[in-house]
């Protein structure tokens, strides 16, 4: 299972893709900077779950997605962990915290937000390179294509690794290491044909019609609501928090 | 080399959905095992749970009485060749199988070629091609060819024939019957009446319930139930009226036509 975008009605998904965007990106950055201890991130997190849980976000495939990072969680809670004084189990926490929050948060919202809300979204954050001439819209498309390309990416692997199975490769036997030795074969055919995909996608997109230099009109339109102007206050209420610190030095 | 891969009590399911259900029965060697069905009634799914792919199953899948470890002991050729490649030349893609089996360069060179003029590739002409440079049907054989070069005791085939022309399909089916002395070949296809001649058992995935046919019962079914298989029409019109009949003959013009002839024949000594 891989987390992509499940539609629904919550009150989440109701949310203008720049409400989501910026709720995303603040609590990203939030998780990522903060200096709160474990136990209130800790809090922070069950928070926002209980959040989406209220909004009616399917969790299941993020939650099963977990275990994917969790090697990465293992690795850093350990090196973050050892200090002068020893190993502490909170700095360890507070860190394999932080990480959970950005991928949960980054999970939840390709969970919530479609294929044109993010293209919405991106095309706004990056208008502003526009003014210095740079394509702003073609680079909020890579964004999005990317971020879109990554299920494909996976079923791509996943097709070469059948292929590989289905000529009597052993690739699942051994340990660890043999495992991962086994995954090396799988890496070049995977970029050789992300390459080839790239190149057919574009074909596909400008056999529908998309020019690069075409003026395109939009056929969703978005608008603010009463519940935007209340979910403006998170992104608020986050920058304020990292803020905090900064203003109390200065005054 | 293996017997008989035996089916006990297979139950398949995606999620909460059970698409096949306490499958019992046997593919062996010694000639093709079909699998027919209609569109979505399982057939390639069967193949997944064969090669190992699928793990949603109940029951268990026996070969020689042992039970079968598919890591292998499988190819399996998907019903897209171009499914199957992910190499950068011919030479790499038929010679892959061989490569993981510790053969050196030199080895492998001579029996991939070898190997790809025995599935009717000329390795001269594509050798050093990129898999997707070759034209439907070479990919076709080039996919079996990759997928059989290792000579695996179980070898799968979801519609081998499909974008093939008549001759090639002729051409490929006596292939398939070649290899039946060494593997047990297992073909999901839409058009079983290409292969019916060589198959010796035929397993008919339905909704309402799967079942194991000899190709004659296969035929006869057909003839009398036209919803049960759609067999072709030019058949179903030459030997509709003997539907009952015990030896009907299989879907190749010439037997259709000698058929008729001995039936018209036996008619006249009857007058």
């Amino acid at each position: 299972m891989q987390i992509s975008y499940r539609p629904g009605n919550g009150l989440l998904y109701r949310l203008h893709p720049m409400v989501k965007g910026a709720i995303a990106f603040s609590a990203i950055v939030f998780f990522s900077i903060n200096s709160l201890g474990l136990a209130m991130m800790s809090a922070t997190v069950a928070v926002m779950l209980l959040g989406c849980r209220f909004s009616d976000v399917d969790l299941t495939e993020i939650f099963m997605s977990v275990r994917r990072i969790l090697l990465l969680l293992v690795i850093v809670g350990l090196i973050q962990g050892l200090g002068a004084d020893g190993f502490s189990v909170t700095a360890a926490g507070a860190a394999m915290m932080r990480i959970l929050g950005v991928f949960l948060v980054a999970g939840v919202y390709v969970t919530v937000s479609s294929q044109s809300e993010l293209t919405f979204f991106w095309e706004v954050c990056f208008r502003p390179l526009g003014l210095i001439g740079l394509p702003a819209r073609e680079l909020a498309l890579i964004m999005v294509i990317a971020v879109r390309f990554f299920p494909v990416i996976l079923g791509e692997i996943d097709r070469i690794r059948m292929a590989q199975v289905a000529r009597g490769a052993k690739l699942d036997s051994g340990g660890l290491l043999a495992s991962a030795t086994a995954l090396m074969p799988l890496m070049i055919p995977t970029l050789t044909q992300s390459i080839i995909r790239a190149g057919e996608l574009a074909l596909a997109m400008e056999a529908r019609g998309y020019r690069v230099t075409e003026q395109r009109t939009r056929y969703q339109r978005f608008k603010f609501s009463i519940i935007d102007f209340f979910a403006v206050l998170i992104p608020v209420l986050l920058f304020a928090l990292l803020l905090k610190p900064f203003f109390d030095s200065a005054f | 080399m293996f017997d008989k891969l035996e089916l006990k009590n297979l139950t398949v399911r995606y999620g909460s959905h059970v698409l096949l259900k306490e499958l019992c029965g046997s593919f062996s060697r010694g000639h093709i095992n079909l699998i027919v069905g209609r569109a979505g009634s399982g057939k390639s799914t069967l193949l997944r749970v064969l090669a190992g792919f699928h793990k949603e199953y109940d029951g268990s899948i026996e070969a020689d009485g042992a039970n079968f470890e598919p890591s292998g002991n499988i190819s399996l050729a998907f019903q897209n060749p171009e499914a199957l490649f992910f190499n950068g030349t011919v030479e790499d893609e038929v010679g892959y199988a061989l490569k993981m089996r510790k053969l050196n360069r030199s080895e492998i060179e001579p029996v991939a070629r070898a190997w790809l003029q025995k599935w009717g590739l000329n390795p001269e002409r594509c050798w050093n091609n990129h898999p997707l440079e070759l034209s439907g049907g070479e990919k076709r054989r080039l996919a079996l060819a990759a997928c059989t070069i290792f000579m695996p005791p179980v070898v799968l085939l979801d519609e081998p024939l499909a974008g093939l022309d008549a001759k090639g399909q002729r051409a490929l089916a006596e292939l398939l019957a070649g290899m039946t002395s060494e593997h047990i070949v297992i073909v999901v296809t839409h058009e079983p009446e290409i292969l019916l001649e060589q198959s010796g058992s035929l397993l008919f995935l339905h909704s309402i319930g799967s079942r194991w046919l000899k190709p004659a019962e296969f035929l006869r079914e057909s003839l009398i139930d036209r919803n049960f298989f759609p067999l072709p029409e030019w058949y179903c019109n030459a030997v509709g009226q003997f539907a009952q009949s015990s030896d009907l003959p299989p879907i190749r013009a010439e037997a259709v036509y000698r058929f008729i002839k001995s039936r018209e024949c036996k008619h006249a000594d009857q007058l």
